[in-house]
Order: C-alpha cells, then structure tokens, then sequence
C-alpha cells in the first residue's frame, strides 16, 4: 500500500513542477539560514558561518537532483523528454516525415481493413447461443459422402442420441406469395420447431413456434423474418392475420427480431416442417430430399464423440433397415465449418498478403532511418559522449519510430474505415437467393473494438520493426572514429550491407506477391476464358416456381397436368415471339451451382469405393439443349415421344461419359438414379451432351445427366430464350409469355451474362483485393529501389565528379550504378520465388487452370519486377552520370 | 529481489528519522539533521542531498506530514511530524531492526569465541 501511495504521490509530483520546485528552494534555503544562525550563535563571523554551512550541506546542485528524481517518476520524464525531442526533429524534416506516415499508413491501412474482414467473417464467433457447441449434422453414405437426411432417420437420432442437448431440421423453401398484390416468389425455411430458439432467434412481435405448430394436424402457421415484414408486407399489423402461400392460407403468428442471422442468409418466412411430416417426402426412410440439421452438443461433448454416438445409432438402423440405410452413418462437424466453407482460406491468404505489404512498408522505413541515420552519428557520437548511454539512445531511436509508427496507424485506421465501404461494395452479391456466392457476415464489417486494438498493435511492432535496423547501426558505432571524422555523413560498410540486406527482402516479398496475384490473375483470365459448354450470350433466363395447388400433383417425382401444360404452352409462346430465336427448359440453368445432386450407379458395373458416386440431376425439354448452343456429342436429344408412359431416358454430359465409357459409347447403356445397390428407376442414356458448367466457370464440370422434363419433375423451372438482339430487352414480352398461361406465376428475368458474372464475382473480388496488395507491394519495393540508388548517388557524388574529370564515360557510370541496383532486384526476386515455390500448397486451392509453379507466370512476374527496378534506378543513374565534376568537387 | 546496499541504508535512514520525529515531536529537516548528528556523536553527517529526498519519500508513503510554520529562531520553515501509519511502520521496523541486531551480536559474539 505505501508502494502504490508513493508511486501515486510520484505521479502527481510530474504536475505543477515550478510551485514545487519554489517549495523545494525555498526548504533548502531555510535550512541554510538555520545553519548559518546557528554557527553564528557558535561566534563565528558571518563570512564563516555562511562557508562552514554549505561545506556541512554537501552539493546543493546533487541534493536538487536527487531530490527531483524522488518527487517525479523520472523514467516518464524521459519519455516525455524523448517524445518531445521526436516530435521537434520530425517536425523539421517534413518530407521524410510525411513519407514514413504514408507508407505506414498504407501498410497498417490494408492490414486494419482485411482484418476487419477477417475479424467479422472468421474470427467472431457464430452469433448463436454457445456457438461453440452448435454442429452441422447430415447423414453420411461411406463411400458416397455427406448426404440429407431422411425425416425417420432424423428422429430416430433426434430421440435416440445421448450426446446433443436439441437437435432440429431444416431445408428450404420457395414459395409463391399471392393475395398481396403481385405474385411474388419467397424464400424461407421449413424448421422444425425448435430450431428458432436453438439459434436464439427472438421475436419482435408474437411468438416463435412450439411443438404444438409442428404436427400435421396443427393449424397452418407461418413466422416472418423482420426484413421481409418491413419491406415487403409494408410493417403494419400482422399477427393473426394470414398469408397466403402457394394457394394455401398460414396464419402469421410472429416476427421474428431485426437481424436475425438464420444460418447467415435471411430467409423470408419460416414454416413448421411437422405440416407436411404425413406426405410421402418425409415418412419415407429411402427419401433423403434436402433435409439437415444443426444441434447443440451437450456441454463437454466432443465433436468426435457426438459422430460416434450418432454413427453407433445410424449403424443399429442400417441393421434394422437394410434395404434403404445399408452404409449410412452420421455426418458431424462445427456449424462454423459448414457456414464458412471455403471462404477462411481466401482470407487467410489476403491477411499474410497484407502483412507482407505491411513487412515492405517497414522495410522501406528503416531504409530511410538508416538514410537520415548515417547523418546523424555524429548527433548520437555527441550524446554519447554526454553519457547517454545505448539504451538511452535505443530508446530514443524508438520513441522516434514510435511516434511514426502511431501516426501512420492512426491514418492507416481512417484509411481502413473509409476503404471498407467500397470494399464491400465490391463484394460478390447473391443472385439467386439462398445466401449462395455470397461470403457470409461480409456486410458486417466494420471498425469495432478487436479492429482498433489490432489496428493499435500492428502499429506498434511496425515501429519497432522499423527502428530495429538505425538501432543495429547506432550500437556500432565507434565514438571516437565518428567524432574525428568530417561533418560529411558517414557510410560505413556494414550499414550499406544492412541497406542492401533490407532491399533485397523487400523485393523477395514483393516477388512472392507479384507472383501470387500473377496466379491469382491467370486463373481469372482462364475462368473467364473457359468454355462454359454454351453460349451465354443473347440468351435470356426466366425463372418460374410452380407450387400451389394448381400444379400439385401430390408426388414429387410426377409431372402433373398442370404443369406440363404451362410448360409446353410457355415455350410455345416464348418461341412465337418475334426477337426470339429458340427457347428451351430446364430446372437448374447453367453457372447456378449445384440444385440436384444425388447418388447413382451402372447397373453391372460394381461401385467403386474410391469413387464418390454423386452426380447432379437436371432435367431438359426437347429444346434446352439447341438454345443453350450446347453441342450434343453423340446419340440424340430429348424429343416430344419423350413422354411420361415412354421407357424413362437420359442425356449424360462429357464428364460422366469419360468417368464410365472412356473408351466406348455410352449410348443404350442404363443408369440406375439411387444408392449404389438400391433399387432406383433404371435411365437408358440416348445421348451425350457437352459439359454445360452448372457449378461455375471456376469450377471443373462435375458428372451430370439430365431427364426430360416430362418424365419428372422439381416443381420448378427455367426457360431460356435465345435471342436476336439484346436479351434484356425482351424481359417483359417473355414475362408475359408466362403470364398469358398463369398471371399468378413469380418470374424473375435475367439475361444469361448476369449468371456469368455472379459465378466469377467472388474469384473477382478475392483478385482484386490480392492485386491491389501486390500491386501496393511492388510500388513500396520500387520506393525502396529508388530511395537507396539515388542515395548512394548522392553519397558517392564527389567520387563519381572525379571519375568523370579524370575521363571516365557517363555511360559507364549509369551502367555501373544500374548494375548495383539490378543485381540486389535479382537476387530479391530469386529468394521471392524460392519463397514462392515453398508456400505453392497454400495458394493451390485457389487456383484455376493454372499450377501453383506456372512458370510462365513466374517469368511474367519476374520480368515485370526487374524492368521496373531497372526503371527505379534508371532514375539517379542518370542523375550520376550528369554529375559536373566541377560542381561535385566544390560541393565540399 | 534482495535488498541492495543502498535500500538498507535508505531503510536505516527512514527508521531514524521516523524515531527521531516520534521522540521529539514535529521537527524541522535541520532539526532532523542535527539531532541525528547529536545522538550519533557526529559520527553520523546528514547532507540535504540524502536529508530531503528521504523526507519527500516517508511523506509520499504518508508516514510522516509536513506543513510550513516558524521556527525557534522566527524563521519559515518547513515542519515534519511523524502520522499513525508513520508510527505502525515505526514499531514493525524498530522490531525487525533489533531481531537483526540481536542476530549480528549473537554472531560476532561466536565468532569471537571461536
């Protein structure tokens, strides 16, 4: 306690310095006079009294000293000291100083920004209660993968398992919203009841669902997500009230609370899933439609533990229910995992490359320190010899750094906070709905308080990064040698060689960059490139979901009348518009991603464990295939005999004729859509189409086979039309094409160039950024390039004045001082590809067409680096060779 | 961290000061000085260099108060009294100040007949 009293009463004793040192004199004083009067009582004469009594005193000058030493905290009092002495000298070198902040602030800049990112995607955790225990669950076929689950397999699980403290389902849903004006398509959720409350939703009006919504029998009701009720139902009174969805009313029983992050996509609308637990979809154990699942682990429950409890369950089911779960296990692993996906990789990657900028950034710094450095050894030389001793001088060197360091990331945070907006205005938007492409909780991202201290730390180990090479070189730096020497500046051997050493890094990073955006670069170019297997242009896509009553056909796998009416008289009226050269149907259009996927085998050919035997399903009218300019390979297409009550046929891609019949035709083979070994509708393949990329161009095409739509169906729908001239501007007649068959139906009309460019918008967006960091990487490494040529121009002026009076050609001199500068670049850039080579592995994932050692790119990359260094010391090469003897010789 | 050599001088300086403002009351730093110079014989000189920043510490650590007044002679000075936590602390260091003392006497004093 005393400890602390004293170290408060030090503290306090930093303010009012002048009264107390009044006080302080005035003490002193006192007790001089006290002194002195009493050796004049003692009889002494007045001249002796006064010298016995400073003689008795001891130094004042110390006693003052020691005496403020106790009063203050004197280590703060250096600081402020260094702070000040800093502050002084930055002011007078301006444009160093405004350079370091820039650089810096770029530096800290992109790093506070692609950590803000990374902070709101990655590192925050999932907004749900214990987000740590919430787990993905599915089904597992061994050998096949993750699977849906069937609804009686589920609650078997739900019931039976002893490691999940809740588990609930969900799937999605669309729907068509009629009585509210226009038809409008919605996107929802079907849940089961306790799904809401497991992820913590609240609800801003009524109240969320219980078990008594949840049953076939229960009154129809439905849950609206606010943004949904805000935007599209106008906000008014809405509980009680009814919606009508797909022809049937539901009842709003409540809303759900502003922003809440459904599974990181807002769904419009949620529906008890236990309405529909009697159809056929969900009492049947072989039906996995897309059911899955999230739960809640019991505290102290293992992931691991949680799959072998559900394993141990699905393998009593298998035993129990041989013919539809034989080889079924569970599938668990963290709900983040699942919701992330790839998008963690991505980001880790721009986070080093920002680092990377950040490390050049520094580099740059100490340069320039080292620069001013070898003019200010006489400056510490000085100090020195006043008694400051290293770590005096350290320190000062630090505060210096420091106060750089903290302006640049305090710029570096307004830049980040100002740069995020148009960032995320970048960022890749969802098309389709789903909350597919997009990269979730992006929008989130914002300054809050782990970005400012990120923003705060990284400035400080940028500053001491940056003060550690002038701090290396003052610590050298002999006294008496640097005093005895001229007022000229210095240029020792060794700081030229740190100089040098720095250089070289940068240009490494800056290399390893250059090539990863070169990579990154090429892939986009070869996506872009890629053959989509059609031609996207002048095609226009009509998107149409037929649900309701009127197209029910009461099962899923069953056209109905309906259905296939408005289909055929669709396509006949799209094909009659004048503009409109062929038009086409389909379920999932190309560059959508995956809509169907499902297991499959060949009869008599036995399924292979190492193959996972998962294709995506589509389904084609007779005319898909000529609209989208999808060349048909070998066999035929779907035609009009194609009918429900004809043998079931299929029209597979290249990829899955490859896969099975590389080396024969595939046409009248058959394919058994189902588990390997189940007892699936058997397909007689007819022909073989080229590989329409359906997951994206980025993405290589997957096996797929397409069936006619008149032989099944997904209960929705989309045309193509290809047009003769601009696509969009047929939207509204092709919209009314469809609407001349059902007024009712929700279409939602793009041009076939839209889906093309949603499938790059997220390899675009990761590009751009990593392009940006390179590109600002290269810029700094140049900086740095230009900065120690001309410098070591402007040090050797006099030397290279007298070569030239002495008769040496100007052009020998630039030659000599571009090589110096270009054999550092070469070697900079070698060890960055070396790096670049060993860090290929975490990059790979990302890349498309194109090796992680594309030499090709290497040598792009290189090249370019080196013709821009050469340019950087082009520069005051030329300024050397211009050197008038004369001048440089008087200089002195 | 063990004491320095400095740190028990300090410690010794702070116990006889403190002694010194409890057995003659409010005092004072020439008065401070010069009792302890008396009571040691002179063997003890106290500069204002050890003096003053001694006082500004036990002050710091509230064992002893200052204010201004006159002194004997009609002169300002800056007077010293010892506080309650300045007695508590006094007693505890008195204390372990005569167990080392004991402890160094009883070593000698075997040292001595060995």
């Amino acid at each position: 306690m005393p400890r602390i009293r004293e170290l408060l009463a030090r503290f306090g004793g930093l303010f009012r310095r002048a009264e107390r040192e009044r006080e302080m004199e005035d003490e002193l004083r006192s007790h001089l006079e006290l002194a002195v009067a009493e050796n004049l009582r003692r009889g002494m004469t007045a001249g002796e009294a006064r010298r016995a009594a400073l003689v008795s005193l001891g130094g004042m000058e110390q006693a003052r000293e020691v005496w403020r030493e106790q009063r203050g905290l004197p280590w703060l009092e250096v600081l402020a000291r260094d702070l000040r002495y800093g502050l002084r000298l930055l002011a007078r070198s301006p444009g160093f100083t405004a350079i370091a902040i820039a650089t810096l602030a770029l530096g800290i800049g992109a790093n506070t920004a692609i950590f803000a990112v990374t902070e709101s995607v990655l590192l925050r955790p999932l907004p749900y209660p214990s987000p740590n225990r919430l787990a993905f669950v599915r089904e597992f076929f061994t050998g096949g993968g993750p699977m849906s689950f069937s609804m009686p397999d589920f609650e078997d699980l739900l019931h039976q398992n002893h490691t999940f403290e809740q588990i609930a389902v969900f799937q999605g849903y669309h729907g068509v919203l009629t009585g509210n004006g226009e038809p409008a398509l919605v996107r929802g959720a079907l849940v089961s009841a306790p799904l809401l409350s497991l992820l913590g939703a609240k609800t801003a009006l009524g109240r969320g669902f219980t078990a008594g919504d949840d049953h076939p029998g229960a009154p129809a009701s439905v849950v609206l997500g606010y943004g949904f009720w805000r935007s599209r139902l106008g906000g008014g009174t809405i509980v009680g009230r009814a919606l009508v969805l797909d022809g049937k009313p539901y009842t709003v029983i409540g809303v759900l609370a502003p922003d809440f992050p459904y599974l990181l996509w807002s769904p419009d609308l949620y529906l008890p899933i236990g309405l529909w637990a009697a159809t056929p979809a969900l009492t049947s154990r072989g039906n996995h439609g897309s059911l899955s699942a999230v739960g809640r682990l019991r505290p102290g429950v293992s992931f691991a533990a949680a799959r072998d409890d559900l394993d141990s369950i699905m393998a009593r089911l298998a035993s129990q229910y041989p013919a539809t779960n034989h080889d079924h296990r569970a599938f668990v692993e963290p709900l983040s995992l699942q919701l992330l996906g790839d998008n963690a990789r991505a980001l880790w990657i721009l986070l080093v490359a920002t680092g990377l900028v950040l490390l050049i950034a520094c580099a740059n710094l100490a340069n320039l320190e080292l620069v001013r450095g070898s003019a200010r050894p006489r400056e510490f030389a000085i100090r020195a010899a006043l008694g400051a001793g290293r770590r005096r001088i350290f320190a000062q060197l630090l505060t210096e750094s420091l106060i750089l360091a903290l302006a640049g990331g305090a710029m570096g945070l307004v830049l980040a906070a100002v740069a995020i907006g148009p960032l995320l205005h970048l960022a890749p938007q969802d098309v389709r709905g789903f909350g597919s492409g997009e990269i979730p909780r992006l929008m989130a991202t914002g300054i809050d308080r782990g970005v400012l201290f990120f923003n705060f730390l990284i400035a400080i180990v940028a500053g001491i990064l940056c003060c550690l090479a002038p701090a290396l070189q003052s610590s050298k730096l002999g006294l008496a040698h640097t005093l005895q020497e001229s007022g000229r500046a210095t240029s020792s051997r060794s700081r030229e060689r740190l100089r040098s050493a720095l250089l070289v890094g940068e240009m490494a990073v800056a290399a390893m960059l250059a090539v990863a955006t070169g990579l990154m670069l090429r892939s986009l170019v070869r996506a872009e490139t890629a053959d989509p297997g059609f031609d996207p242009n002048r095609l226009l896509a009509l998107d149409v979901v037929m649900v309701g009553p009127r197209y029910h056909s009461g099962s899923a796998a069953l056209v109905s009348a309906a259905e296939a009416r408005l289909v055929d008289e669709s396509l006949a009226r799209l094909r009659a518009l004048p503009g409109v050269v062929s038009a086409g149907a389909t379920l999932c259009p190309p560059l959508v991603g995956d809509c169907w996927d499902y297991f499959y085998s060949i009869p008599g050919r036995p399924a292979s464990a190492i193959r996972a035997e998962d294709a995506e399903f589509n389904l084609a009218d007779p005319g898909y295939f000529r609209a989208l300019r999808a060349p048909l390979v070998a066999g035929r297409e779907f035609t009009d005999a194609d009918t429900a009550a004809s043998e079931p046929v299929a029209i597979i891609n290249q990829a899955m004729a490859r896969m099975w019949w590389p080396q024969s035709s595939p046409i009248g083979e058959q394919l058994r859509y189902g588990e390997p070994g189940g007892k699936g509708k058997l397909f007689r393949i007819v022909g073989v189409v080229a590989d329409v990329r359906q997951d994206g161009l980025d993405v290589p095409q997957t096996p797929e086979a397409f069936f006619p739509l008149a032989q099944m169906t997904q209960g929705a729908v989309v045309f193509v039309a290809r047009t003769e001239g601009d696509p969009s501007a047929l939207a509204t007649a092709a919209t009314g094409a469809i609407h001349a068959g059902d007024p009712e139906l929700p279409v939602r009309v793009h041009p076939m160039t839209d889906y093309v460019a949603a499938s790059l918008a997220r390899r675009k967006f990761i590009t751009l950024l990593l392009g940006l960091f390179g590109a600002l990487a290269v810029g700094l490494a140049m900086l740095g390039v230009y900065g120690v040529v001309s410098f070591g121009v402007a040090q050797r002026t006099q030397e290279i004045g007298v070569r030239l009076a002495l008769g040496a050609a100007p052009g020998d001199v630039l030659l000599e001082v571009v090589q110096g500068g270009a054999r550092l670049a070469v070697v900079g850039v070698a060890i960055g590809f070396a790096g670049a080579l060993a860090s290929t592995r975490a990059i790979a994932g990302l890349l498309y067409g194109v090796g992680a050692s594309d030499p090709a790119t290497f040598a792009a990359a290189g090249l370019g680096l080196l013709a821009v260094a050469l340019g950087a010391c082009w520069i005051p090469a030329r300024r050397a060779a211009r050197v008038d003897p004369l001048r440089a010789l008087r200089f002195e | 961290m063990p004491p320095s050599k400095a740190d028990v001088l300090q410690g010794t300086l702070d116990l006889m000061v403190l002694k010194t403002l409890d057995t003659i009351g409010p005092m004072h730093g020439y008065g401070i000085a010069r009792r302890i110079e008396q009571v040691s014989e002179n063997l003890l000189a106290l500069n204002q260099g050890t003096l003053y920043p001694a006082l500004l510490r036990l002050e710091q650590r509230r064992w002893i108060a200052s204010h201004w007044g006159v002194s004997e002679a009609n002169r300002r000075a800056k007077f010293y009294r010892i506080t309650a936590a300045g007695r508590k602390q006094l007693a505890a260091e008195q204390k372990s100040w005569e167990r080392m003392a004991a402890v160094i006497a009883r070593l000698l004093a075997g040292a001595e007949e060995a």
